[in-house]
């Protein structure tokens, strides 16, 4: 084409001018904060000496040789790639793209360059939310779109460089925020209406570090010597009737049913055994499980779990031990509605088999709780005696504390005869290996327990120090049963009202606290309102209209309505503001005339500017030497064909604008009808 | 068959769109002035960056689909939101744009012309970052408020004559480079050349009388009256005295007596081909005018003066400038 003669090479050649530099340097800093705030600490601190050393040096444009900006993207690449084992994750992935958006800095000399950089940081907020979608996130990113956006209007402005009046930055942010604000209309009814997939085309790459705390498919007691609370949120449920005694809230996690003497995991050896039947004696609890994403695939129910009544596309299943498990890990906030019982009996009847499984021990480990225990057992009338004299012994000479020591190999024996002081774990694991010992079929639950109500929201929330572990034993014709050794120590654990209201709101009284269940309810409907829309969601959202299950077309068809109907509206809108401002003279004059009309002198359309004036001054001769000056003064600003002087505008701007007229003449009573 | 380049192929795809969409390219129809912008003649496409913008959109959204991950989401249709109101807002740029006059003082045929375009809104909005290109050059502008503003292009110029403005593209990246808008005008406006004035030219014909004449005519001339200065008035005639004691430039008024100085006769001048006769009268007409000589210039069919002055110098260069 023509255009193409005239200036060759449009973007490449055109080289970035400093602010235009410090534009692209301040974007791809906020891009990078959401994503570097996710990222390990001291690759976070290298990034941050990479990007402030990049804009310095574009800053005093120096120029960076090619062949030191593959050494050090490759070393930076490297680095990445050991910290993360070599291997490739989701995180990898994020942390690799944090990690060229620096470095891309240290090459952004060109329009082109720039554009690519822009373009990258869009790309790297997006990797941000694949991570975290909390509300900091989304604040930063929020952030980091303006900024970028700003940043891209700024630097097209070297397209024309002539062309444009200079502006602040403020007005530049203002400007974009006005863009952003008239473009949000058309993304919302396009994020509320665009079909979504039912079901994902392709899996979500897994993290290989696991920065996330929670629970673990392994539990080494006396590995630990401090638990740290946390208060970070994990579960939200809303029950859809009463809810469960707050000493019943046992949210089960993964069931643990392996032990090394050490170590106990979940054990694969009960992959694909049938899922053990259940009679549920009370009435069926349904409720609505919010869960705060894990990278894990267990889903967090209420002991005991009887089926899943909606789950999104996340498809749950059963185990054999009753875990629940969706088919994927949950690496998003995830809503699931469930049904548990808190009253049932579980297998009542257990193969020899899973007798055998559910009472071994490794035999080398813990000597002495086997002696104990063979004593015990020799003594015992019957299991129920064992497990009495184990919860008794628990009450009588054990502590709970958060902060144990360091257990050495036979940890149990240690536990049991010398520290004797420890939290859940410490406890659930040398009940279950005593009742093991003792021939009882028993296991190790982990999950969480109890709960604080909200009744802001009407829901219950679980927070993360709420994670608990306990033990399931197999009585014969009674099934299953949970036996929380914890509770024989300390109780408060487990019941209400021992500290402060909930348990576990941190004592938190007063305005604190409404503040906080307010903040609370607000990431609730956050989670409930965004983070949970889906394609079940969205087909349930034409509702109001009258259509329950809305099918793909009927969506498209409201999606290509709601845009039609955005379009229109933006281009009226858009049209009906001419983006000038008005010339503050004509403003501040038309103002002035404003009063005077209060005060019954109205202009007529057809009147000048001195007409009016003169026909004013006759009639209110209070007023005439005002209106005379103003009204010549005004005349001479805007009309007279020389060049205007600056002060004497703003002065008479001034003036115009300080009159104050009054209703009625105060010396002379009015003489004239005033139209 | 020969291999066809990529601007072949554009160049015949042009040709054909103008010879069978005259009103889509805009190219050949000549219309008189102003000439407002308006949405028929207004196109779009996205640039080589706009493209690239779409395929990162694209791919975003297919990754957020994917994960069902709707933060991303809104990210996705907020960004494929605002690049369509920007590319409202370059339409708008571009929407009732006026092109009211096109200006330019006359030059000579080699020199470069500055042709002024007078550009106003039709439709009360800020312009910004528009470009205007008129082969070979490109320029840019704004328009910030209502009142008209001028952009100036330098245009070479070949040949005297009237030199048609030709075709003016008007295009604008505003605000975020995502599109190109543009349009095409054609004004119906022509531009006076005049002749280039021939280098190292003999004397002006007659020299040898000229200091008499010189002389002559101040003797002869009467000084008549004195006036104000105007713009282009010879320094020779400035009354500095008069100029000194009223404070106002002034300049005497001659007398017009009927005598002529020189006489410059394209018929006389044989033995030099067409076009060089046309410089050198040019060059001489220059030189009187210099020397505030009155000329008289005889052309085939037609006798212009004997004058002086810049209105007299100014019909002679015309008509040499479009002499056959």
């Amino acid at each position: 084409m023509r255009w193409r003669r005239a200036r060759p090479l449009l973007d490449r050649g055109l080289p970035l001018d400093r602010s235009g530099f410090a534009w692209c340097a301040a974007a791809a800093c906020a891009a990078l904060l959401p994503i570097g705030l996710l990222l390990p600490g001291w690759l976070g601190a290298v990034l941050v000496a990479l990007v402030l050393v990049a804009t310095a040096l574009g800053l005093k444009r120096v120029h960076v040789p090619a062949f030191l900006r593959l050494l050090v993207t490759l070393l930076v690449a490297v680095m990445v790639l050991y910290m993360h084992g070599f291997r490739f994750g989701r995180d990898t992935g994020a942390a690799l793209l944090a990690a060229m958006l620096a470095l891309k800095l240290l090459e952004t000399r060109r329009l082109r360059d720039a554009r690519s950089l822009l373009s990258f940081g869009l790309f790297a907020i997006m990797a941000a939310f694949l991570q975290d979608q909390g509300p900091l996130t989304l604040l930063l990113a929020l952030i980091a779109v303006s900024v970028g956006l700003a940043a891209l209007m700024r630097i097209s402005e070297l397209d024309a460089p002539r062309g444009v009046p200079s502006s602040s930055v403020a007005s530049r942010l203002l400007q974009t925020g006005g863009l952003i604000a008239l473009s949000l209309p058309l993304a919302a009814v396009a994020f509320l209406l665009f079909p979504r997939l039912g079901s994902p085309l392709w899996g979500v790459p897994e993290n290989i570090n696991e920065p996330r705390t929670g629970l673990s498919e392994k539990m080494s007691p006396g590995d630990i010597s401090e638990l740290i609370v946390d208060d970070t949120p994990v579960l939200r449920v809303r029950f859809f009737g009463p809810a469960p005694a707050r000493d019943q809230m046992y949210w089960r996690g993964p069931v643990l049913n392996d032990f090394d003497g050490r170590t106990w995991t979940t054990g694969g050896g009960l992959r694909g055994v049938e899922v053990a039947p259940l009679r549920s004696e009370g009435e069926p609890l349904r409720y609505q499980v919010t869960q705060e994403p894990t990278d894990r695939r267990w889903i967090m129910a209420l002991d005991l779990p009887v089926g899943v009544f909606e789950s999104g596309n996340s498809d749950p299943f059963l185990t054999m031990d009753r875990m629940l498990l969706a088919k994927n890990p949950l690496t998003q906030v995830s809503r699931h509605e469930l049904v548990s019982t808190t009253r049932y009996v579980l297998q009542p009847e257990l193969l020899p088999a899973f007798r055998e499984w559910f009472t071994r021990t490794p035999e080398n480990y813990n000597p002495r709780t086997r002696a104990l225990i063979s004593q015990w057992r020799a003594a015992a009338a019957d299991d129920m005696d064992v497990v009495q004299r184990a919860l008794d012994l628990f009450h009588d000479e054990f502590t709970y504390t958060l902060t144990p020591e360091l257990l050495g190999r036979d940890s149990v024996d240690e536990f049991m005869f010398e520290t004797r002081e420890g939290y859940c774990e410490h406890f659930a694991s040398a009940f279950t290996v005593m009742m093991r010992n003792a021939g009882i079929p028993a296991r190790v639950v982990t999950g969480y327990q109890g709960g604080y109500y909200n009744p802001m929201g009407d829901y219950w929330l679980v927070r993360q120090s709420g994670a608990h572990a306990w033990s399931e034993i197999w009585l014969s014709g009674r099934g299953w049963i949970r036996i929380d050794p914890t509770a024989a120590v300390a109780p408060e654990r487990v019941e209400p009202g021992a500290d402060g209201a909930g348990g576990d709101d941190n004592g938190a009284e007063g305005f604190w606290r409404s503040y906080s269940d307010a903040a609370d309810w607000i990431r609730r409907g956050w989670n409930d309102l965004v983070l949970g829309f889906n394609a079940a969601t969205q087909r349930r959202l034409l509702s109001p209209f009258g259509i329950d299950e809305a099918s793909w077309p009927q969506l498209g068809l409201a999606l290509a309505t709601g845009i039609g109907v955005c379009l229109a509206a933006l281009l009226l809108v858009m049209l009906r503001s001419p983006q000038r401002r008005q010339d503050p003279l004509l403003a501040a004059w038309e103002r002035y005339l404003r009063r005077l009309a209060a005060a019954g002198l109205r202009k007529r359309p057809s009147e000048s500017a001195s007409a009016f004036a003169t026909r004013a001054a006759h009639l209110r001769p209070d007023l005439a030497d005002s209106l005379a000056r103003l009204s010549h003064g005004y005349i001479d600003q805007r009309y007279a064909r020389r060049e205007v002087d600056e002060s004497a505008r703003l002065e008479l701007i001034a003036a115009l604008r300080g009159q104050r007229i009054r209703k009625r003449p105060t010396a002379r009573p009015a003489t004239g009808a005033t139209q | 068959m020969p291999a066809m380049t990529e601007s072949s192929w554009r160049s015949r795809l042009l040709a054909l769109a103008e010879r069978r969409l005259p009103a889509l390219t805009r190219l050949r129809a000549v219309e008189p002035l102003p000439i407002v912008l308006h949405r028929r003649r207004i196109y779009v496409l996205p640039t080589g960056f706009g493209l690239f913008f779409m395929l990162l959109v694209a791919c975003m959204a297919l990754g957020a689909l994917n994960y069902n991950n709707n933060p991303a989401l809104m990210l996705v249709f907020l960004l494929a939101s605002v690049a369509h109101t920007a590319l409202l807002r370059g339409y708008l740029n571009l929407r009732g744009l006026r092109l009211l006059r096109i200006v330019a003082e006359p030059v000579h045929a080699g020199q470069p012309l500055q042709l002024r375009l007078l550009f106003d809104s039709a439709e009360p909005r800020a312009r910004q970052a528009l470009q205007v290109l008129r082969e070979p050059q490109q320029e840019a502008f704004a328009l910030p408020g209502v009142e008209p503003a001028a952009v100036v292009i330098q245009i070479p110029t070949l040949r005297r004559g009237w030199l048609k403005v030709g075709r003016i593209g008007l295009s604008t990246r505003h605000p975020m480079g995502l599109f190109r808008i543009w349009s095409w005008l054609h004004p119906e406006v022509a531009v006076m050349v005049y002749p280039q004035p021939e280098v190292a030219a003999p004397p002006l014909p007659g020299e040898g009388l000229r200091g008499q004449t010189r002389r002559d005519r101040q003797a002869r001339d009467e000084v008549h009256s004195l006036r104000d200065y105007r713009v282009g008035d010879p320094l020779r005639l400035m009354a500095w005295k008069r100029s000194a004691q009223t404070g106002r430039a002034m300049v005497r008024e001659f007398e017009r007596p009927g005598g002529v100085d020189v006489v410059l006769d394209f018929d006389a001048l044989t033995g030099v081909e067409r076009e060089a006769r046309i410089r050198r009268l040019t060059r001489w007409l220059l030189d009187a005018e210099s020397e505030g000589l009155r000329s008289q210039l005889r052309l085939p069919g037609k006798v212009i003066g004997p004058d002086a002055g810049p209105g007299h110098l100014g019909t002679c260069l015309r008509e040499l400038a479009l002499l056959p």
